[in-house]
């Protein structure tokens, strides 16, 4: 290929994974593109051929296949091949199949290196619920401070009343956030126990039955597949506790923890 | 406790946008020095932010559901 030419077409990827041959992996891509690998070495980039654009749509239900495609495809490399490296939606290299070959080449030990490291190992989620109206009960019942104003604002009159109200919300409040910080840290630091790292984070997505509840601690965990059942175990124990709840997703690809580093 | 193989949109959009080996910038160039076709994500897929702010557990698309009812027959 004259590398002074501009290239005319694109490689969509997927991943990178260990793996040495050509494989076809059939027509499972985004919009039906035949899916294949691009070996070098024992590793390869799973891609398919596309035009030198991103894909992009205002048609919610279009974009909503393409990234159930593009995270279907990583599943079937992972099943196939083991774990992979699993690249963001819309990554496109400009050029042909040399390029990626060249690519993979230069950065061999960087791939390699990465995907040794997690070998054996898959990304889940864990988010712990709590029941916040029980952890306000329980304060109301357990703080003193808190149950001493009670008292107070049933004697009150209705002015001074309101204020005291308003003043043990607030507390009853703090008393909670305290409480579940605690939680927090505390199960934090067990499940630490069975991970090889773990990511605090925000979640957007919270399924129905949780929706009512309060987060106490959402993590993205990479787990080594031999402490997936001790982690089950641990998180079972908890959510048999009592206000609290559990849940437990994946395997993703290690989307969380999968780096280049330099 | 099993984990479960959940696949809520805005989670996996979550995984799939932001992260992965080339993380979200607003105009990729390159990762590991290959030419990479530049492009905002989330411009590029209007109508996702929408999605991301309500936070919609969607419903699951007929030909989605069979993809994932292959994949867990394998």
């Amino acid at each position: 290929m004259n590398e002074a030419q501009e290239p005319t077409e694109g490689r969509y990827l997927y991943c990178i994974t260990s793996c040495g041959g050509e494989l076809s992996l059939g027509d499972m891509g985004i919009d039906k593109a035949q899916v294949y690998t691009i070996p070098h070495e024992d590793i390869a980039a799973v891609v398919h051929v596309c035009p030198l654009k991103p894909y992009e749509s205002k048609d919610q239900e279009r974009v909503k296949r393409w990234v159930f495609t593009h995270n279907y495809v990583i599943d079937q490399a992972t099943k196939r091949f083991g774990t992979v490296l699993p690249f963001s939606f819309d990554s496109i290299v400009k050029g042909d199949d040399d390029v990626v070959r060249g690519w993979l080449s230069e950065n061999y030990s960087r791939f390699k290196g990465e995907l040794e490291k997690l070998r054996g190992k898959a990304e889940y989620t864990v988010q712990i619920f709590c029941d916040a109206s029980l952890l306000a009960r329980r304060v109301e019942k357990d703080n003193q401070e808190i149950g001493k104003l009670a008292g107070e604002i049933k004697v009150a009159p209705k002015g001074k009343a309101h204020l005291l109200e308003r003043k043990l919300e607030k507390m009853v409040r703090e008393a909670v956030a305290a409480g579940v910080r605690a939680l927090s840290e505390k199960f934090h630091e067990q499940i630490e126990k069975h991970v090889e790292e773990a990511r605090e984070e925000q979640s957007r997505f919270v399924p129905d039955r949780f929706k009512d509840k309060r987060l106490v601690l959402g993590l993205s965990c990479l787990v080594a597949e031999r402490e997936v059942e001790k982690l089950g175990e641990l998180l079972r124990q908890i959510n048999e506790q009592d206000g609290l709840s559990v849940r437990f997703a994946g395997p993703w690809a290690p989307f969380s923890f999968a780096r280049l580093t330099k | 406790m099993r984990p479960t193989r959940e696949y809520g949109l805005v989670e996996l959009l979550d995984k799939i946008l932001d992260k992965g080996v080339v993380l979200n910038a607003d105009v990729i160039i390159s990762v590991a020095g290959i030419p990479l076709v530049g492009v905002s994500l989330r411009a590029a897929l209007a109508g996702i932010e929408t999605m991301l702010e309500y936070g919609i557990m969607e419903a699951w698309d007929e030909s989605i559901r069979e993809h994932c009812s292959k994949e867990l027959a394998k």
